[in-house]
């Protein structure tokens, strides 16, 4: 009989061990959940510059205010009064962009030297449209990239002789 | 004959125990212990995406739990597209705690995952290995990002979706 008991209490025990084990057990339930992760592969963009922005030969008292357009127009004002002549734009060849809008973004300015307040202008056609900030859609572009400048007294443009080379970035953002 | 023995045999033995005095007689009180919690749940609401890439450059990509994506080796760069890490809701109990861990890395269209990293419940980014993360109760946020490597092959206008799984369990 105390034999029988104690096989009883035995197997009561196993009992209750296995039914407190159950709920902890982290095998039981191992929810998992898949991730994908997505990547599309594409040609980057590419921006070929055929020719920087060229001012040519400036000769007067000094100017306060110089504009190359778009159309290699040179426009500039100041104390010497109202002058007017021909330049060059830089221009940019821009390939793959396939179907995607972008942005053209200047950027970095690099004056000094008695120049400085940059800002440049950039259109699709010499002359056209201002697309500085203005998004546009992909597919092959000729860009056109002019600029404004000012430029400040003892600069000595009126030497000819002093060669000034300010710069600033042109990037062309995918949207 | 021998049943006959053999039954009063056994009747005497029950008369014997029916007649036992109390003194003999020994009672167990069991309990049975048995504990209720909310199964644990995940539910997917984003995966991960890379946006766009360099076609046909041998390089590995990570992007982070917070979606941004950079060039851990190679020349390829991303170029373009909306990018997220993958963000799964965990709900469950509200006392235990979770044992998370990621394997079963898959590659596809030339493209091999490894290296995922996770931010649980607004917490920092880490390797995806938690040994005892907090209880989510009605759901705590797993943001997870990871490393893929190209190898190169792909054109431009291809895409790839390498996969791993997240497991999640109580402690």
């Amino acid at each position: 009989m105390r034999a029988m008991s104690r096989t009883l209490m035995v197997a009561v025990c196993a009992g209750l061990l296995t039914m407190t084990a159950a709920p902890g057990s982290s095998t039981a339930f191992q929810p998992a959940v898949q991730v994908n992760a997505h990547i599309t592969f594409v040609q980057p963009s590419t921006a070929t510059k055929l020719s920087d922005v060229s001012m040519g030969h400036l000769r007067g008292q000094g100017y306060d205010q110089i504009s190359l357009g778009t159309d290699g127009i040179l426009r500039a004002s100041g104390r010497a009064g109202e002058v007017q002549g021909q330049g060059q734009p830089s221009v940019i060849k821009i390939s793959n962009t396939r179907d995607s809008v972008i942005n053209f973004v200047s950027s970095n300015y690099r004056g000094g030297d008695g120049i400085g307040a940059m800002r440049a202008q950039c259109s699709l056609q010499a002359g056209g449209k201002n697309c500085m900030d203005a998004p546009v859609g992909g597919g092959a572009r000729t860009l056109y990239i002019g600029m404004d400048m000012t430029v400040t007294d003892g600069v000595g443009l009126h030497t000819g002789a002093s060669l000034k080379q300010p710069s600033f970035d042109m990037s062309i953002v995918y949207q | 004959m021998r049943t006959k023995l053999l039954i009063a045999a056994l009747a005497v033995a029950i008369t014997g125990l029916a007649n036992a005095p109390a003194a003999f007689s020994a009672t167990q009180s069991v309990t049975a212990n048995i504990r209720f919690d909310t199964p644990l749940s995940l539910t997917k609401t984003a995966d991960i995406d890379f946006g766009s890439v360099t076609a046909g450059s041998a390089s590995t990509y990570r992007i982070a739990t917070t979606g941004s994506v950079s060039t851990v080796s190679g020349t390829g760069a991303y170029l373009t597209g909306t990018t997220q890490a993958a963000s799964i809701t965990i709900a469950g109990s509200a006392t235990q705690t979770l044992n998370i861990s990621v394997g079963g890395y898959t590659a596809q269209g030339g493209v091999t995952p490894s290296n995922a990293r996770c931010a649980y419940n607004g917490g920092g980014e880490q390797a995806c290995t938690y040994a005892a993360a907090a209880a989510p109760a009605a759901g705590k946020v797993l943001l997870v990002g990871a490393d893929v490597a190209a190898d190169g092959t792909q054109v431009a206008g291809a895409t790839a979706t390498p996969t791993f799984t997240v497991t999640v369990v109580y402690n």
